[in-house]
């Protein structure tokens, strides 16, 4: 029987969130200092504002349920599924005092697609916007997907090491890198901040190449690599990286892109000196014959339908566009209109398959992940081998991720729940476009950008789109990121809560 | 208390796997752009009339 959730259980999980508010005031008040730098101090009072009521919140939610009992694995998967959604609301604060967005839904909406990772935007006038808000959109990105916003808070704030284990399970990062988990945060942060410097350098040469002032070339360069790591997407210009309109600028992005959809267990493994764990591992290995087997089928589609016609144009259009999706990041260097309207169908579905499998497990991406459909297909064949060989014949399969496992049936199993899952969520959520009325590809292409928390568009998502739609992509986006199931613990749970609790009314009043 | 002068070739030295690591990573996603690069070349030339 599922247990209810109690008084002791909503204090721990509101003392765990309250913990988590106080990284999150921290958080919300770095973007002061680029307005600062950019001397735009109107701005100033929204992020504090924002700081000083999350500090409060967080504080007020310490104080009243101040407890020192242990977290399971069930508070620990409603906290982060509860993180999420109130984290967004709390950021999205900035956004709608600075008029980013035309609405406060907008906001919420925008600061959901950064927490997330998706980079699907809303935002108005992206060119215009103050740095300082800007930055704030990007910072989100990156602390939220780039890193996860919920170990490092249990660990930098000090929970137990228990604690930010199931915390670290919820939100979809359940493989150990070192055996301490606050040490695997710190690794986790070390090599985010490694790439982040790295290709903040690299966006910035190459801006400067294309043409960018110093001040520009650095800002969009250390944005740009934040959410390139963090796979997330979003940009300061509101044409994405077609504004920069150089093959450098681009190549920079998609190497970002390929090196934050790897796992973070298989970069400690390479940083350590196991360099050959990359080729042998089955994940990267599905990861990169599937990204180059969609690359040859999108490069021959875009050419037989003489959509481009020359090589440079293929790769820079069609193969950008493939990374950007097959590793969740979302950085365009197509116009929505363009890809709607000029793209026939086969690449558009081609690029919404790429979203659904996605990047590595335990990485900054999203989507069903590399790993579990490397685990899939190798089961389908050692059923295929099974079924041709004597039944006295006894079959047993391995796989390599990192070290030698056995391919049981409990691991095939979790790999396809994850996958039934996130493919019955593209269903629904393509069957709701279509009910507002847009084509089969563009409601495919869309639903799977903000399940698998990619970001490219076909158009759709726009500050005028209906109401229920933002709605419907908003909760996609969250059950995306924290991989379905923890979402249907969660709502299993109050649901579950609920019921019992109207059960006992009924007795009681009886 | 003394401070040891620590020269760069000690840093590489120190942490040569982490250097190594990076740019083994840089390089194969590079790699992986240049075949996918290359597909497209071969695919245009396949398509052009001779």
């Amino acid at each position: 029987m599922i247990p209810k959730l109690g008084r002791e259980d909503f204090e721990i999980i509101g003392y765990n969130l309250g913990k988590i508010f106080n990284f999150l005031a921290i958080l919300f008040s770095i973007p002061v200092v680029v307005a600062l730098i950019y001397g735009e101090i109107d701005t100033i009072p929204y992020f504090l504002i924002t700081s000083g009521v999350t500090l409060i919140l967080g504080n007020v939610l310490i104080f009243y349920t101040c407890t020192k009992k242990p977290m399971e694995l069930k508070h620990a998967i409603c906290l982060v599924a509860l993180t999420w959604v109130l984290a967004s609301v709390l950021a999205s604060t900035p956004l709608w005092l600075a008029n980013a967005t035309s609405s406060y839904l907008d906001a919420n909406f925008e600061s959901l697609s950064g927490f997330t990772g998706t980079g699907l935007t809303v935002a108005v006038d992206i060119d215009h916007m103050a740095h300082s808000v800007n930055f704030h959109r990007h910072l989100l990105q990156f602390v939220g997907d780039g890193i996860g916003i919920i170990v490092v808070s249990l660990t930098i704030l000090g929970r137990t090491e228990i604690s930010s284990v199931l915390a670290f399970r919820g939100e979809a990062r359940e493989e150990g890198i070192r055996p301490s988990v606050v040490r695997t945060s710190r690794t986790i942060f070390g090599i985010a901040i490694t790439f982040l410097l790295i290709g903040a350098i690299m966006f910035a040469i190459a801006g400067l190449h294309e043409g960018l002032d110093l001040r520009s070339s650095i800002f969009d360069g250390f944005c740009h690599s934040m959410t390139g790591y963090a796979t997330g997407g979003f940009s300061t210009r509101s044409q994405n990286l077609l504004y920069y309109h150089g093959l450098w600028y681009e190549l920079v992005g998609m190497v970002l892109a390929i090196i934050g959809a790897l796992n973070f267990n298989l970069h400690y493994v390479v940083l350590r000196g196991k360099r050959r764990e990359i080729l042998d591992n089955i994940e990267t290995r599905t990861f990169f014959f599937t990204l180059l087997l969609a690359s040859t089928l999108i490069s021959f589609c875009l050419l037989s339908s003489n959509v481009y016609s020359s090589t440079e144009a293929v790769f820079r259009k069609g193969v950008f566009q493939l990374v950007s999706a097959h590793t969740t990041t979302g950085f365009a260097t197509v116009p929505s209109p363009q890809l709607a309207l000029m793209w026939p169908a086969l690449p558009i579905i081609i690029i919404s398959i790429a979203m659904l499998v996605g990047g590595c497990a335990n990485s900054t991406s999203g989507g069903v992940k590399a790993l579990r459909v490397g685990i899939l297909i190798k089961a389908f064949f050692l059923e295929v081998k099974r079924a041709l060989l004597p039944r006295s014949a006894v079959v047993r399969g391995r796989f390599h991720h990192v070290e030698d496992s056995p391919l049981t049936d409990t691991v095939i199993k979790g790999a396809a729940m994850i996958a039934t899952g996130y493919l019955l969520l593209f269903t629904l959520g393509t069957l709701i476009t279509m009910g507002y009325g847009y084509d089969t590809e563009a409601s495919m292409f869309e639903t799977s950008s903000a399940l698998c928390n990619v970001g490219l568009s076909s158009g759709i998502t726009s500050p005028s789109m209906p109401t229920g739609l933002k709605i419907t992509y908003m909760l996609l986006m969250w059950m995306g990121r924290l991989e379905v199931i923890t979402v249907l613990v969660l709502l299993a749970a109050l649901a579950l809560g609920i019921w019992r609790g109207k059960e006992w009314r009924e007795e009681k009043s009886s | 208390m003394a401070f040891r002068k620590t020269s760069i070739r000690e840093i590489l030295k120190k942490n040569l796997n982490f250097i190594a690591g990076i740019l083994t990573e840089f390089i194969l996603a590079s790699v992986l752009l240049l075949l996918a690069i290359t597909i497209c070349f071969l695919l245009a030339l396949a398509k052009s009339p001779i």
